[in-house]
């Protein structure tokens, strides 16, 4: 899918770059160049990326493509595959340099409090709906999964969650996915003859059925 | 109130759509160029695809990615075009 990607297979590219030396050394570069190109419409003029930290993510990208080679299983093109680690290490800076002045305890340092309505006030049912979701929380989530899930919630990116936590991306998403099933469950078994997930697929408005 | 109406709305959704078994972000990282090539002629996703699906349901910032992948992909596919119509 990229500029010069042609000249090599998939398989080529597995070999060239588990090579050593010169071999290992000239796909890396080849690869370098094409992800540059691919990448730096997006990043430079769309999204306004400072060239040289732009080099240093492509870098950066080159590294972790290197170390996850065994996880390629040649189901797409290599060159998809590797793009797609690229997009994620430049998306992931943009991230941080936007949050990294942003406290997660500030964000998440109350308590859930019952609902009040900012526009528009909700109707009892709404009301009673949504401090039956806040005391779950409270009640059954633990203080880092309730703040990583909070925090998830108001934007932060996962990065920062996880560099603000001493942890990573993968940990913070269990800890909101397990948040996640927790409340659900405690939802089913507290709430199975009242609560229907199928009320809450379009959002709070089930009134007219109460 | 830490949280508001929209941020209410997004949880509930995501509760809605949780499920037992996800991928996290970087398997699901190593699968979403299978995902990308595949998605146009498959229009029901099989297997670890599915995975994948649930999880751009999911993930905000796995989404991001998808969509500047695409964006990316597509640049690509008409420079490559334009070079072969001249």
């Amino acid at each position: 899918m990229i500029e010069g990607s042609t000249s090599r297979s998939n398989d080529q590219w597995i070999i060239d770059l588990k090579a050593q030396g010169y071999q290992q050394k000239e796909a890396l570069s080849h690869l370098y160049h094409s992800l540059r190109h691919g990448l730096k419409k997006y990043f430079l003029s769309t999204r306004g990326l400072d060239e040289n930290l732009f080099d240093d993510c492509i870098q950066e990208a080159l590294i972790k493509i290197l170390k996850h080679l065994p996880q390629y299983e040649g189901r797409s093109q290599f060159t998809t595959w590797a793009t797609s680690i690229a997009i994620r290490e430049c998306l992931n800076l943009i991230r941080s340099k936007e949050w990294k002045n942003v406290s997660m305890s500030a964000l998440t340092s109350e308590e859930l409090s019952p609902y009040k309505g900012q526009e528009i006030e909700p109707l009892p049912y709404t009301r009673l709906r949504i401090k039956e979701v806040e005391d779950i929380i409270n009640r059954t989530l633990t203080r880092r999964q309730r703040v990583a899930l909070i925090a998830e919630l108001k934007g932060m990116p996962m990065v920062e969650i996880a560099a603000q936590l001493g942890s990573n991306r993968n940990a913070v998403y269990k800890l909101t996915h397990d948040a996640r099933k927790r409340i659900k469950q405690e939802m089913q078994k507290n709430m199975a003859e009242s609560w229907r997930f199928s009320d809450l697929s379009k959002e709070r408005v089930p009134y007219a059925t109460q | 109130m830490l949280l508001s109406d929209r941020e209410i709305d997004d949880m509930i959704r995501l509760i809605r759509l949780t499920q037992e078994e996800e991928i996290d972000c970087d398997e699901y990282l190593f699968k979403v160029s299978e995902f990308t090539e595949k998605r146009p002629a498959e229009q029901k996703m099989s297997g670890d695809l599915k995975f994948v699906e649930q999880h751009l349901e999911i993930c905000r910032e796995c989404r991001e990615e998808y969509k500047v992948l695409i964006i990316v992909l597509r640049d690509m596919q008409s420079k490559i075009s334009r070079h072969h119509s001249v």
